[in-house]
């Protein structure tokens, strides 16, 4: 790919959101926000991103959700799953519905670099 | 055993009072902690645990051990993301110490258990908990980041006993984090815990519905 990645973050932690931006353009990618599922769901079709990264306990839509929207409208797009409710049941879950990694909070930036990398795979064979 | 343990466990067997405990982890004298402990007798692996059992009646005889064990993991976090080792005091907490407006934070965790856990302090120890977890400096708990900071570390302390629990069979969700100003929290089954960290004083309310 010659352009930034475009990745999507949903998370109702603004501070998280700030932290994750911050990292994410150190590796050279451009950030959208939302700050829970039902903005992600509309952020997703709006803005098209590359790759999505998504918490599962926010308001109104939850992660879970979420997920399963934007896998029937985007079935391409990989999504990340980062929450701290990384119970098995909930990381088998994810992973069955299409969610191509689960990261545990708290996330370390070594982590979030594999994880980008794997979106950057994806993205590539996806243009 | 690590200092921490070593202070929680002088402090469950009267080997210091709260007094000299607060001044210890205030100056961060952990050789102290050490010296004293050529006093005890026997082990305890779990003294955290040991200190909710003791101040846990008989009305929280079903909550006890999940209320011991998110106290233990509590104190390991608090240690682990904010390098701030605490102590349980091993007094009770009367009502109307916590009759004063304090800010808080909680998260209900729902499923096979329904715990709710939140932490409530005075301005200056909230605003140090929120700095200690995000890293970044916070004078007052109204700053836009400080409340937010607070929630989420109790969202990752919740999220790693939820995982905790899932080994045991137990299955619970977590619900959104609230926040707000807290004055004598009303829970069910509900323990409020005096902790003292190096930075000063808060408290620990665990409940089995909402008290905020």
């Amino acid at each position: 790919m010659d352009r930034k990645l475009k990745l999507l973050i949903s998370d109702d932690s603004k501070l998280l959101r700030k932290k994750l931006r911050s990292e994410l353009e150190a590796l050279d990618c451009e950030v959208i926000e939302a700050e829970n599922g039902k903005e992600a769901i509309l952020k997703e079709m709006n803005e098209k991103p590359d790759g999505v990264i998504l918490d599962i306990v926010m308001p109104e839509v939850g992660g879970i959700e979420a997920l399963q929207v934007i896998r029937e409208v985007s079935p391409e797009v990989p999504v990340v799953m980062l929450s701290s409710a990384g119970t098995p049941q909930k990381l088998m879950q994810t992973l069955k519905m299409g969610a191509i990694d689960f990261i545990q909070k708290p996330y370390s930036s070594d982590q979030i670099k594999k994880a980008v990398e794997q979106i950057r795979k994806r993205a590539a064979k996806n243009e | 055993m690590n200092r921490r343990y070593l202070a929680q466990r002088l402090l469950n067997e009267g080997h210091l009072s709260q007094k000299e405990l607060a001044e210890l982890l205030r100056q961060r004298s952990f050789g102290a902690f050490e010296k004293a402990a050529a006093s005890l007798e026997g082990t305890d692996e779990h003294p955290a645990m040991t200190a909710v059992r003791r101040l846990a009646g008989p009305e929280l005889q079903i909550e006890v051990e999940a209320y011991s064990e998110y106290m233990e993991l509590l104190m390991d976090s608090l240690m682990d993301f904010l390098e701030a080792p605490a102590v349980i005091d091993t007094q009770m907490v009367p009502p109307d110490e916590t009759s004063a407006v304090f800010y808080a934070v909680s998260q209900r965790m729902d499923g096979d258990m329904s715990i709710v856990s939140g932490i409530m302090a005075e301005s200056r120890e909230f605003a140090e908990l929120a700095t200690r977890y995000s890293e970044e400096q916070f004078d007052a708990p109204e700053d836009e980041y400080a409340m937010d900071s607070l929630e989420e570390f109790l969202n990752v302390v919740n999220g790693v006993f939820s995982v905790r629990e899932a080994v045991k069979d137990e299955e619970i969700d977590l619900e959104v984090p609230r926040h707000g100003k807290l004055m004598n929290p009303m829970g069910n089954q509900q323990l409020v815990l005096r902790v003292y960290a190096d930075f000063g004083m808060f408290y620990v309310v665990l409940a089995s519905d909402e008290f905020m």
